[in-house]
């Protein structure tokens, strides 16, 4: 008898300043756990992406928020590939020794992990990140050009043969911020994710291909106190690795029903922050699947499953909630698993209009 | 086109004379509703000011039953014209 492959869905929202996962990719041991109790995962690069440490799973979907919230909303499928020739887009501004660090990061992958990556563009204008936070603290961000990007990504989709694009827009240097001070030792929200996903958002939105950002910056000076959340980002002069290998596998977007591809009927379970279920795909995925929150991946946002009205089954961490997936995926409900379980009742209707 | 950005008007040099498209943070609060008609409610009313490129719910004010939500639209020239509620908040 063939069973239906139990797939989950795994949101860590970038830049809400997640106590697990709002940092330099500290929510892969999170997804690699999950990966072994479900037959899919499907999860978005700021849960896999660790600047240079990356963990490849052949039954993880790499899927860009953007393309999570349209696959989430039923409008896109995903579709498994074997490889994608990856296009590098690098970002007019970037200096030409930083510039040369990203185009060695990217031969290594070629060279060392046998990725396939196409010639690579520079946007024929500087892309003008700019930085900002939120009333909420989440943080955010524009770029002055983003039609110096978006022909840029053109050109290495039409004239390259890049199936998948891996964009490197040069970020602010603050060194001295407090933000960035807090982030390097593990507390406050990432100054720069919500920028970056600004960027990859409108990539995916324009050409519906994958796609993911790394930032380039000036390397840091050394900080003895260093929280090893963040400690990732700190090992060497790019972002870039775990990006090229995420892009190199992930699922190409399709728009019409077929056999092969993923949808989000398939989804059978979602696991996100208790405090961060006002999103998108977590408001559509609630319609169908079985939801796990967890309450001790705190974050900035105010908004959890009973205030929005999403039945949910609350754990307190993502030990919980493994085992809360695993009960689901054997069909034992929860409360069996508890010592008191309360006796049947006799059914009472919710009288309607009783005048 | 002039105009404080604070009352949900892009200038011509918020704009860029040189650039068709811009992205805008938006603020906006919404009346509580089940999760089923949220999005689209959210969507229909970030679409008044430009295509919603990603948002969030970022709070609920249980007391008054609204939602707020953060938000970037992208604004294209030709949203220009369709531009002006009071209810939008960009900066």
């Amino acid at each position: 008898m063939s069973q239906r492959p139990y797939t989950v869905v795994l949101i860590v929202p970038t830049g809400i300043g997640a106590a697990i996962g709002g940092y330099a990719g500290d929510a892969l041991p999170v997804v690699r756990a999950i990966a072994q109790v479900a037959d899919r995962v499907i999860t978005h690069p700021n849960v896999l992406n660790g600047a240079q440490l990356y963990w490849s799973l052949p039954n993880v979907f790499y899927v860009e928020g953007y393309g999570l919230d349209q696959f989430a909303a039923g409008r896109w499928g995903l579709q498994s590939v074997h490889q994608n020739p990856v296009g590098l887009v690098l970002d007019q501004a970037i200096e030409p020794e930083l510039r040369s660090r990203h185009l060695q990061a990217a031969d290594a992958a070629r060279a060392t992990l046998g990725l396939h990556l196409t010639d690579y563009v520079t946007t024929d204008q500087p892309l003008g990140v700019e930085l900002q936070t939120a009333a909420s603290g989440a943080t955010w961000g524009t770029i002055r050009h983003p039609d110096s990007l978006l022909r840029a990504v053109e050109t290495s989709l039409t004239q390259t043969g890049a199936r998948a694009i891996a964009v490197v827009a040069r970020f602010p240097d603050d060194t001295e911020s407090e933000a960035l001070h807090n982030y390097r030792h593990g507390h406050g929200v990432d100054p720069l994710a919500g920028a970056e996903a600004i960027i990859s958002h409108l990539v995916v939105r324009t050409f519906q291909v994958p796609c993911a950002h790394a930032p380039a910056l000036t390397p840091l000076p050394l900080d003895p106190h260093l929280s090893p959340r963040s400690a990732a980002e700190e090992l060497g002069y790019t972002f870039l690795p775990c990006v090229l290998v995420g892009l190199s596998r992930a699922p190409q977007f399709v728009t019409t029903p077929s056999l092969e591809a993923l949808w989000a009927t398939h989804v059978d379970a979602i696991v996100v922050p208790d405090s961060a279920c006002g999103g998108s795909a977590v408001l559509n995925l609630s319609q169908s699947a079985h939801v796990v929150t967890v309450q001790n991946n705190q974050t900035r946002m105010k908004t959890t499953p009973d205030q929005l009205g999403i039945r949910s089954l609350r754990v307190n961490s993502y030990l919980e909630a493994l085992g809360a997936l695993v009960a689901h995926r054997a069909g034992i409900h929860p409360n069996a698993l508890s010592p008191t379980l309360s006796p049947l009742q006799p059914f009472t209707p919710l009288l309607i209009n009783p005048a | 086109m002039k105009g404080g950005a604070s009352h949900g008007v892009l200038s011509e040099e918020e704009l860029g004379i040189d650039v068709g498209m811009t992205l805008k943070f938006v603020s906006i609060d919404l009346p509580q509703m089940p999760p089923q008609q949220l999005e689209d409610s959210i969507l229909q009313t970030l679409r008044d000011y430009g295509e919603p490129l990603r948002w969030a719910i970022t709070g609920v004010d249980v007391a008054q039953h609204r939602v707020q939500i953060e938000a970037v639209v992208i604004v294209e020239a030709d949203w220009m014209g369709r531009i002006g509620s009071q209810r939008v908040r960009m900066v």
